[in-house]
């Protein structure tokens, strides 16, 4: 029994029953087919509506005017029923299908709202969605291709950084590229320095000067004194940004699951030739 | 490829952890940390005294633009913060990220239509059950889209209706507005992301484009915009714009598009018939500050029907345009022909109603953010170009063909910190510059006594602001000026080819003129008599690669002007042109072989970015 309760075919379609019958008891007052009725539920509904929009008490010109409107959409939408303007119709089609399908989202959300324990599961089960990236401390010196002689000047200037001299006032801010950078994360140091720059600093051991290390710009001397590897976020920094996710991944499959169970209720013969063999087989069981 | 999505997946996240660290890429030397207050709250942030190049979108349109919602878009403005942050959003249904995150943007939608967005969006609301906005909304395919936008917009529009009959009113319009600002201060992020309260002024009489971006300072706002529905003349928008100001209201505004504007706007007389005068310049010049270089819709700079020696003139012209509306194209509707006109009316009526900076924009009506790289684009208009399939062989209708539109320009801003007073600071004094895309970065000085070469980067910067004027600025001195010019490649795209300054003037007779120097090449390619040999470094037609090994990543030069005149009213502006790269039809052939661009398509540019000018206005 509780398997079933937790088929989604079964909350749908009891969800489903209940919408019927909601309709059932309240419209079933049988009028006759043209009879429109504003009942004080109706225009109770029809004035919230209103009010909603323009957040204020509608005047008797604006209850005129949106009863009127709501007339003229049904004596309309009536005698297209009657007609059967509905059947066939692409767009009432794909609106009664976004229907079904906004009602087993809207099923998610009632049946499946999360709880903090759900949210905090989800997010450590799913810990790849809410990494940081890693940061980076470090110094750099710049070369770009350009100079004839870079590679000699590279190796000297390795030696006399390693020694413990200062950065030389030429390279500092060499095209206008910061020297240092602190705790700076992955993203924001690609975004700077281009190329393979700063995927390379993840092999580089730390509190040397090591390099050439090539960047969009030219050749670097890196020094890295802190790296930080790419960690989880904290859960209550983030835990907007969890929910958002945990909403949207389980409506999905929730979405994916009622589509399936409901395709099983219908058999789909494919008798176009033109269709290729492999997708034809993909809907046979 | 791997690493893009790993990167891509940690982008967001990012930002977010980036929001709660002390200090970062700081470097002690330049930048000093200090606190910044906005609405109640503390935030801290860095002021870089040498100023920093930001990135951003000033020109975008979402759903809230009416013609973007029916050609299918249903991004918020909220979603298009978002996804110039780093966030994965859905561009007609495919899931979409920007290559690389802005640092600031500006949400623009059209003012006529907003009330009838805030209808079409809101479920419940009078109106949203009408016959026009369901037939809006449920638009199944691209014929039915275009069909309901020509009866519903073009043609209420020539029957004079400036609204379909679904328009519940002004009270509408202002809901909508609040619903753009509350997006935008949502997303404010002072230090990280900016975002600018502002809107699109859309008038465009007998299909002259004359449309507008007006940008507030701040959170001191109009209840309302002031559409082209209340005054089509840009008179009439100043006459508001004069109202705000006496309200204490902050505000600018930026024209674009005048590749489509039939000559109206730089225009001889004003759109009352009156010739321009000292007042119409006095008051273009205080509220328009920059014009918008280059966008989907074309380039503005030059076209070589009328810039024959201008050997990088055919760029982006969108040439197809002409064949639409009956925008054809003259020298009036192109930018350098605007500037040189401007200090010619500076010449007789002693204001210059033509003083603009450059940015660059999108005007993306599918609400993505400067999504300008084009290895990654994926169309502007919703249905029309969003295959590569439809990008090759639609037409946009009543535009131009959807291969002769590009994914358009980016903004540069020189500022001392990234929030929205000195964004907009920066945009207001012109210390602007426009790119076709990449993320060069240029700056531009004139003064006196600058050194031949620097030892360093700082100490180019100080000197440039300490003897002389950044771009967007009058050189005041009496003897000629030196020009300080510095620009940086991307560093995803390749070298730089060369660095040229354009200058303007008006003679002693009244003639207009124009020039171009080439003031810096790679490769030792200049010639003794001052020009310079093309470079040699083609795009791999079957990868889409560039070359690597050509071209300078950094050009610093000081240039004088060997026939400054001090007597005359003059500009100068500086255009870095960057080595060859793939268009994105190129990339799109590439990746669906089935997909075939007509011959008449280019399949590699030059991008390039442009420095606002300098002006030298003699005081007679």
């Amino acid at each position: 029994m509780s398997k079933i309760l937790k088929e989604p075919l079964v909350h749908f379609l009891f969800l489903g029953g209940l919408i019927f019958g909601y309709f059932y008891l309240f419209n079933s007052e049988s009028e006759s087919e043209n009879t429109i009725v504003i009942d004080d539920v109706e225009y109770e509904y029809l004035l919230s509506l209103w009010k909603n929009q323009w957040k204020r008490e509608p005047n008797e010109q604006d209850i005129k005017a949106f009863i009127d409107q709501y007339l003229r959409q049904e004596v309309f939408y009536k005698e297209a029923l009657a007609l059967g303007l509905d059947h066939n119709d692409i767009i009432v089609k794909r609106r009664l299908a976004q229907k079904m399908e906004a009602v087993s989202n809207d099923l998610n959300a009632m049946l499946n709202p999360p709880t903090d324990a759900d949210l905090r599961e989800f997010y450590e089960s799913n810990d790849s969605l809410f990494l940081l990236p890693p940061t980076y401390s470090f110094r750099q010196v710049l070369f770009t291709n350009q100079e004839s002689n870079w590679q000699q000047e590279l190796t000297s200037m390795q030696v006399a950084l390693q020694s413990g001299q200062d950065i030389p006032k030429a390279r500092s801010l060499k095209l206008s590229i910061s020297n240092e950078w602190k705790n700076s994360p992955l993203n924001e140091i690609n975004k700077a320095f281009g190329g393979d720059f700063a995927f390379t600093l993840d092999s580089l051991p730390l509190n040397q000067w090591v390099g050439p290390i090539s960047s969009g710009f030219g050749q670097h001397l890196v020094f890295i004194s802190e790296k930080n590897e790419s960690q989880l976020a904290d859960f209550d920094l983030v835990k907007s940004y969890v929910e958002k996710e945990y909403e949207y991944l389980t409506e999905l499959e929730m979405q994916e699951q009622v589509y399936r169970d409901l395709l099983e209720k219908y058999q789909v013969k494919i008798t176009s030739s033109q269709i290729p063999e492999a997708i034809k087989k993909s809907y046979t069981p | 490829m791997k690493k893009q999505i790993i990167l891509a997946s940690t982008l967001f996240i990012g930002m977010l952890s980036s929001c709660h660290q002390e200090s970062q890429d700081q470097d002690s030397t330049t930048k000093l940390g200090t606190t910044y207050e906005h609405n109640g709250q503390s935030y801290p942030i860095e002021e870089n005294p040498l100023k920093e190049a930001y990135f951003g979108e000033q020109h975008l349109h979402t759903a809230a633009s009416m013609d973007a919602f029916i050609a299918g878009t249903r991004l918020t403005p909220d979603d298009a913060y978002r996804f110039a942050q780093g966030e994965e959003v859905m561009v007609n249904g495919r899931p979409h990220t920007i290559n690389r995150p802005l640092d600031w943007a500006a949400v623009t939608d059209h003012a006529e239509f907003l009330g009838e967005a805030y209808t079409l969006m809101n479920p419940g609301t009078p109106g949203y059950d009408s016959e026009a906005a369901k037939s809006m909304r449920e638009a199944p395919d691209l014929q039915s889209a275009l069909a309901v936008y020509k009866k519903y917009v073009l043609d209420a529009l020539a029957g004079g209706n400036a609204h379909p009959d679904f328009w519940q009113g002004y009270e509408s319009v202002k809901s909508q507005w609040k619903v753009n600002i509350e997006a935008t201060e949502k997303n404010y992020k002072p230090g990280k992301f900016t975002t600018i309260h502002a809107y699109e002024w859309s008038s465009a009489p007998n299909t002259a484009n004359l449309h507008r971006n007006v940008f507030f300072r701040d959170t001191n706002l109009p209840d309302m915009p002031f559409s082209a529905n209340e005054g089509a003349s840009p008179q009439e928008l100043w006459d508001w714009m004069i109202t705000q100001e006496a309200n204490g209201v902050r505000v600018f505004c930026n024209p674009h598009n005048p590749n489509e504007s039939k000559g109206m706007l730089f225009p001889e007389v004003a759109m009352n018939d009156k010739p321009i005068d000292e007042t119409y310049a006095t008051t273009r010049q205080h509220f328009e500050r920059n014009v918008e270089m280059m966008q989907t819709k074309g380039n503005s700079e030059v076209v070589p029907d009328f810039w024959p020696n201008d050997e990088f003139a055919d760029f982006e012209n969108a040439r197809s345009l002409q064949e639409y509306n009956g925008r054809v194209f003259e020298k009036h509707n192109f930018i350098r022909y605007g500037l040189t006109r401007g200090v010619k009316y500076q010449a007789e009526l002693g204001v210059n109603p033509f003083k603009y900076g450059f940015v660059g924009g999108t005007d993306s009506h599918n609400a993505v953010m400067s999504n300008v790289e084009e290895f990654n684009y994926v169309g502007h208009h919703g249905m029309v170009d969003e295959t590569a399939l439809g990008r090759s062989r639609n037409e946009m209708d009543g535009e131009m063909y959807n291969r002769d539109m590009n994914p358009g320009g980016l903004t540069g801003v020189w500022a001392t910190s990234n929030t929205r007073e000195a964004i907009w600071d920066g945009m207001h004094s012109r210390e602007t510059f426009a790119t076709s895309g990449p993320r060069i970065k240029v700056r531009f000085f004139a003064g006196k006594d600058f050194k031949e070469s620097y030892e360093s980067y700082e100490e180019m910067v100080q000197d440039g602001y300490s003897k002389g004027v950044p771009m967007g600025q009058n050189y005041e001195g009496t003897e000629a000026p030196e020009f300080l010019v510095w620009a940086l490649k991307d560093p995803i795209a390749p070298n730089l080819d060369r660095v040229q300054i354009i200058k303007g003037w008006v003679d002693a007779n009244g003639e207009m003129h124009d020039t171009i120097y080439d003031i810096a090449a790679s490769d030792n390619r200049m010639r003794s008599d001052g020009t310079v040999e093309p470079i040699d470094a083609p795009v791999n037609m079957e990868t889409g690669e560039f070359n690597k090994e050509k071209g300078a990543p950094e050009f610093t030069v000081v240039w004088k002007d060997p026939d400054f005149d001090p007597s005359q009213n003059a500009y100068y502006y500086v255009r870095v042109i960057q080595l060859p790269t793939a268009r994105y039809s190129l990339w799109d052939e590439i990746r669906n072989p089935d997909v075939k661009y007509p011959e008449d398509t280019k399949r590699v540019i030059q991008e390039r970015a442009w420095a606002s000018p300098i002006w030298i206005e003699p005081k007679n």
